[in-house]
């Protein structure tokens, strides 16, 4: 009987002993802000720039991998700015960084796109003979033309895609006059052309009429 | 024999001469040949691009045509009033000169009055009018009848 009770003494502190919790893991503590390092506000301010001169000047789908790099650096250094200026200093120097590819890589994609949406108008006003039919119109286009390139040539990317939009209008607008213009003297010559068909045959009509030696 | 062989010649360019000039198209008028310049300067314009040239060159053409065609139709309406009046002056003539049934005088003086008329209109430029008045003597002779006929 005694050794009955051991036993079922013993059972019950097992089982007492299998039920109890584990013992609780020490808390690791945060790791500690760096309230030391200055805010980053210049890196700041020039990401921000970058940024609205890329934008400005439609430069991301030429370079779009470097742009969402960009964004996302630029995202994270803000999210970090005044709580781990360290953090968002790395973050903003990533952004300045990716934002300078996007412009070093895009700019002259850029230019060379508008330049040849504006050779394919002026290509086309010429193929109608605007320089000709509207030459002032044509040589004030022509000489913005002519600035383009030369801002392109010099590396002015920003201007040379100024110019190259103002021109691409200038052109166009010569293209369109100079459409209506040839229409208009088409439709002239066609006029002309049938009048004076209509008088040949009245006259040999007339001729027949004399030579046949009566009415 | 030289004469003749000088003779030969004149004749052969008298008659070319006549040939040419009957075989002369209406269409040989300076406002027809104006208008064919024109409207080939007007598609060099064209063709160069110069469009308000062009259409001016085309506009000028279209005034000559109209010219030519006043011209075609009043050298076509003399032809047909000097034809017509040639025509009602020969059947006058005709009916004058073989005498018509006295049943039929007035007409044929009704026809003398018209004809004179019909001359008049012509020499004064008249041309319709006189076209009108020698069709007039051409339908009143065609009732008449000569002595001869029954």
């Amino acid at each position: 009987m005694k050794k009955m009770l051991i036993l079922i003494i013993a059972g019950l502190a097992l089982l007492l002993f299998s039920c109890a919790s584990p013992p609780e893991q020490p808390v690791q503590p945060e790791q500690p802000v760096d309230t030391r390092a200055p805010l980053p506000e210049k890196e700041l301010a020039e990401a921000k720039s970058l940024k609205t001169r890329v934008d400005n000047n439609g430069l991301s789908e030429f370079a779009l991998e470097n742009y969402q790099q960009a964004e996302k650096s630029l995202q994270d250094g803000e999210a970090a700015y005044g709580k781990d200026n360290a953090k968002a200093k790395t973050a903003l120097d990533a952004a300045i960084a990716s934002y300078r590819t996007v412009i070093s890589k895009a700019f002259p994609l850029k230019v060379d796109r508008s330049k040849a949406e504006v050779d394919t108008i002026k290509a086309n006003a010429e193929s109608i003979k605007a320089q000709v039919a509207m030459k002032s119109e044509y040589a004030a286009a022509k000489a913005k033309y002519d600035e383009a390139v030369a801002a392109k040539d010099a590396g002015n990317f920003e201007q040379a895609i100024s110019l190259f939009a103002e021109d691409k209008t200038l052109f166009q607008n010569v293209y369109e006059k100079t459409k209506v213009k040839k229409e208009a003297a088409e439709a002239e010559i066609k006029s002309s052309q049938d009048g004076l068909k209509d008088a040949e045959d009245r006259a040999k009509a007339g001729d027949e009429e004399m030579q046949g030696g009566g009415q | 024999m030289k004469k003749s062989l000088l003779l030969g010649i004149v004749i052969i360019g008298l008659l070319f001469l006549a040939s040419s000039a009957s075989a002369q198209s209406l269409l040989d008028n300076p406002d027809y040949k104006k208008a064919v310049e024109l409207q080939r300067q007007a598609e060099t314009a064209y063709a160069e691009g110069n469009y308000d040239m062009a259409r001016e060159y085309s506009r000028q053409a279209q005034e000559y045509i109209q010219r030519s065609n006043v011209y075609v139709d009043n050298r076509l309406l003399i032809y047909r009033a000097n034809s017509l009046l040639k025509a009602a002056q020969d059947r006058v003539s005709y009916f004058k000169s073989v005498g018509v049934q006295p049943e039929y005088q007035g007409y044929l003086d009704q026809a003398e009055k018209d004809l004179a008329l019909a001359k008049a209109a012509y020499e004064a430029g008249r041309y319709q009018e006189s076209i009108d008045y020698s069709k007039k003597v051409l339908a009143g002779i065609a009732v008449m009848k000569t002595v001869q006929q029954k």
